[in-house]
């Protein structure tokens, strides 16, 4: 695996985790905004509200003024100011400087007005500006007279423009009006800080002020406050907070020639936060601007965010590491794993080699179902390629021969049921050419439950087919005469035995025969040993012609035969086969070009006439034979009595027949 | 004879006290406020379509009222509260009907008053815009997408609030909000020429949402609201109410305005 693909689930965890912890800071940075915004507009809305209410109630205050004229028609001096003392301004009007009085007056009424002031005692009153003109509006008391507000009086305001318009402005609606940041004159607090005034008209008691056209004819003046906009702000009813920086301007555009309040004059950092709101006041439009101060960003928009962030780094990199640990811990698994399958592979590899290498196949069984495995080599040695045969336990008992499948099946299941650990057994399995082949079934049972029951059973199959011929022919090599292919002495001595255990069973009876070929060394002697060998060869196969098939011939010495007939009915019979036997063997041989000729004397021992035991048969046998060769050979002797058949001795120079 | 005489009497006697107690519950003197907006109220002239509905609603009730002129957004708080008994031209929403009861007498249009030079047009233009900035009056509530537009704009702080249209105004004339949103009433400060030189009008597209008079639900019971409504049917069925706004408006105007379907 290469390095990028090692590390990018750690890589994947780690964004994954980072992304999270930003979605997290991200979430908490905007809640905290958020809540930081709505507090911010919260007070705003809270500070504009108040200074409405105070506005409204500087209003008010006004037209209890006009309520005072209204009600009791023609206010003296001493009861206006009763009235405005009444007021109680420094405490529950906090901001205006005072309430004056301004009277409307043509020119034609001047002299009057400045007589009565005169004679009410202000001897020293004057109107100023000073100078002609159709109508004058001068002040003609302020309440406290006291201070600058003693300055104030007998100032017109109509001279002055601005002042003019919202005069008109109030009368024209009969309701109070305010004045843009115009202190002037009418300022007590001129120089000290920004003012404003607040203006209502005075109309005639009694009459109708309903239309526009009313209130500008029923008009006698007006009554007026100015106000310092740092006291009103200061009085402000609840509490105001410290950490927001509020400005008032006058209009809807601030700048420093318009401001009226400044909160903190000497805050001059960008804020966090800003916003204004616009306010119709007294026929003019304020805005109070709010910023935010450090103080109040630190105070209400606390935040966990950094918190967050520093939390969620830290377990980003701690689950990284975790990552790093697990994907190097896989790795070493799946380096392990692969490994391990590597050695099994290899080991895999190698007993294949080994058992195939040795020619053995290996089948595989499952107990609890009946599925089987084959390998290819175990298919091979019975002629089939791989899924020819179904895989089944049943198909392969159904193969194996009728004589051997008990056998092969009591191996199999003594193992399974655990008599014993591991099985062999030989047996001959079908081919797929129908042939029959030996082979060699080993197998153990490698697993089993709790309970001991078998589960599966693994084992091997060797093709024993050689082995099995070669051990035959060894075993007949043993028991059989090289020469001629007759049982040899060994054999037929066990014959004899198991036939003589038969027939003392059965109470029947059998005979034995012992030939010896006559004048046979002397034809060995002339003709060489292969002849004489050829001669051997044919007697024997003459001999074996002569017998049943359950009859046995066998050579026990250079030319000494012996015959078992081990089934007989009578010694007549045994008589007549060895007659016959004599008769087949006196007939010429042609042996490499030459007509030989034998004979052979034979001695019979039968049982139990002659002899119940082998020994006994054996020499009974043995000496009739040599009785019938002392008689000149070429006969039948039976044992105690005379020669079956007397033949003529054949002369010495017995002629040699040539092709 | 004489029965049928003393009964035509009874009736005679008794029929102005049933009508009386047929009107509203005059025992206490009423308050009714009013706020400056366009052509539904002028303090400097002391005039407006609301200021005649009063006029005439007072009339017909018998009624001591006090008319008061306040900011919008408190007249609410006042109805809320029950401080103050009525108000006019009035907009329903979920939150209002819990406090207040309403008889309608005008339904209109809500118009998106913009500047030329913001280049908008088409509503959702404006919206699109991180630029520009909405001036709303504190308190108000439009039509459907016209609240959509100021709720939008105000969760991304582009929304500026006055408490009346005239700072509005001088506000879209200074480029210091480049929208504001305006109601049929308003048209003659458009028609003035500093605001139709710079700006154009888009409408919202919603249907018409009916105007009327606010009830406060604390002050006045179900059944009194219904007098008072009563009161409005009136007026809108013997063409009151249209000659109220034909005095403002073009004929055909007042009457599209006037005309709903309650």
């Amino acid at each position: 695996m290469n390095p990028a693909r090692r590390h990018l689930p750690v890589v994947l965890v780690l964004l994954i985790a980072l992304g999270s912890t930003w979605l997290a800071w991200r979430h908490e940075q905007e809640v905290s905004e958020r809540w930081l915004r709505a507090r911010f507009d919260d007070s705003l809305r809270d500070t504009t509200a108040r200074i409405v209410q105070r506005m409204s109630a500087y209003e008010q205050m006004l037209r209890g003024v006009q309520g005072f004229y209204a009600g009791t028609g023609e206010v003296t001096r001493q009861g206006f100011t009763a009235y405005v003392n009444t007021l109680q301004l420094g405490a529950d009007f906090a901001g205006i400087q005072g309430v004056g009085q301004i009277t409307l007056t043509p020119a034609a009424e001047l002299p009057t007005l400045l007589k009565q002031l005169h004679q009410q005692g202000l001897a020293d009153y004057s109107i100023t500006p000073p100078g002609e003109r159709a109508l004058y509006t001068p002040i003609i008391q302020v309440e406290p007279f006291s201070g600058r507000n003693r300055l104030t009086l007998g100032f017109d305001p109509y001279t002055v423009p601005e002042l003019r318009a919202v005069m008109e402005a109030a009368r024209d609606s009969g309701m109070p009006r305010i004045t843009g940041k115009l202190p002037q004159l009418l300022d007590p607090a001129n120089g000290r800080a920004p003012s404003v005034i607040l203006c209502a008209p005075l109309f005639r008691q009694g009459s109708s002020i309903r239309t526009l056209a009313e209130r500008r004819a029923s008009l006698i003046g007006w009554i007026y406050a100015p106000v310092h906009l740092d006291e009103m702000m200061a009085s402000l009813y609840g509490d105001t907070d410290s950490d927001i920086l509020i400005h008032v301007h006058d209009g809807v555009e601030p700048s420093a020639d318009n401001l009226l309040f400044s909160s903190h004059p000497a805050e001059t950092n960008p804020p966090r936060l800003y916003a204004a709101e616009y306010l119709e006041i007294g026929g003019r439009n304020w805005v109070i601007e709010a910023s935010t101060l450090p103080g109040f960003v630190t105070r209400v928009g606390h935040s966990d965010a950094t918190t967050i962030a520093i939390s969620g780094l830290c377990l980003s990199l701690l689950l990284a590491v975790l990552a790093r640990i697990l994907a190097t811990a896989r790795q070493l698994a799946l380096r392990l794993a692969q490994q391990m399958t590597e050695d099994l592979r290899s080991s895999e590899e190698r007993w294949k080699f080994a058992l195939e290498g040795a020619g053995d196949g290996v089948w595989d069984r499952d107990l609890v179902g009946d599925a089987a495995f084959y390998s290819r080599r175990c298919l091979e040695i019975f002629g089939y390629e791989p899924d020819e045969i179904a895989p089944h336990r049943q198909e392969w008992v159904e193969r194996i021969h009728p004589d051997d499948r008990a056998a092969a099946l009591a191996a199999t299941a003594a193992c399974i049921k655990g008599h014993q650990e591991s099985f062999s057994s030989e047996y001959r399995l079908r081919c797929k050419d129908g042939r029959w082949k030996w082979v060699l079934a080993r197998g153990r049972v490698m697993r089993r439950s709790a309970d001991g029951k078998a589960l599966r059973l693994l084992g091997t199959i060797s093709d024993i087919d050689a082995r099995k011929a070669s051990e035959e022919q060894i075993r007949h090599m043993a028991q059989h005469d090289s020469l001629t292919g007759l049982p040899n002495r060994a054999l037929f001595a066990d014959r004899l035995q198991q036939a003589l255990s038969l027939v003392h069973r059965d109470h029947a009876h059998l005979a034995l025969f012992f030939v010896d070929l006559d004048e046979f060394k002397a034809i060995n002697d002339r003709f060489g040993h292969a002849t004489g060998d050829l001669l051997l060869q044919e007697a024997a196969r003459r001999m074996h012609e002569c017998i049943r098939a359950s009859d046995t011939v066998g050579r026990i010495g250079g030319d000494e035969f012996v015959v078992l007939l081990p089934s007989l009915s009578s010694v007549e019979d045994a008589r007549h086969v060895a007659e016959k036997i004599r008769q087949a063997l006196a007939t010429p041989f042609e042996i490499g070009g030459h007509a030989l000729r034998i004979s052979a004397s034979i001695g019979i021992a039968c049982y139990p006439e002659h002899g119940d035991s082998e020994s006994r048969l054996w020499s009974i046998a043995d000496a009739a034979m040599y009785a019938a060769k002392a008689r000149g050979g070429n006969r039948v002797e039976l044992a105690g009595g005379s020669p079956t058949h007397a033949v003529l001795t054949p002369p010495a120079d017995l002629p040699i027949i040539t092709p | 004879m004489r029965l049928k005489l003393f009964a035509l009497l009874l009736c005679a006697v008794l029929t102005p006290a049933a009508t009386r107690a047929a009107g509203p519950d005059c025992s206490r003197p009423l308050t009714l406020a009013l706020h400056e907006h366009g052509q539904l109220y002028s303090s400097t002239t002391d005039q407006g379509i609301d200021r005649d509905m009063a006029d005439e609603l007072i009339r017909r009730s018998g009624c001591k009222v006090t008319v008061t002129l306040i900011q919008r957004a408190r007249i609410w708080q006042l109805i809320e509260s029950g401080a103050l008994d009525f108000s006019l031209s009035g907009i329903s929403n979920a939150e209002r009907d819990k406090f207040a009861g309403f008889a309608w007498y005008f339904s209109n249009k809500y118009y998106l008053l913009v500047r030329r030079d913001a280049e908008v047009a088409r509503i959702s233009d404006f919206a699109r815009n991180r630029e520009l900035q909405l001036g709303v009056i504190r308190g108000f509530r439009y039509s459907a997408t016209a609240n959509a537009l100021v709720d939008q704009l105000a969760e991304a702080q582009r929304v500026s609030y006055a408490s009346g249209l005239e700072p509005l105004y001088q506000l879209l004339q200074a480029g210091r909000i480049q929208g504001m949103i305006i109601e049929p009433f308003d048209y003659p400060a458009i028609e003035s020429d500093k605001i139709r030189e710079i700006s154009q009008i888009l409408e919202f597209g919603d249907a018409p949402v009916p105007h009327g008079l606010i009830m406060s639900k604390k002050s006045l019971s179900a059944n009194e609201q219904d007098k008072w409504r009563a009161l409005i049917r009136a007026m809108r069925a013997d063409g009151s109410t249209r000659r109220i706004f034909e005095k403002y408006f073009p004929a055909e105007l007042a009457r599209t305005l006037t005309e709903f379907k309650d």
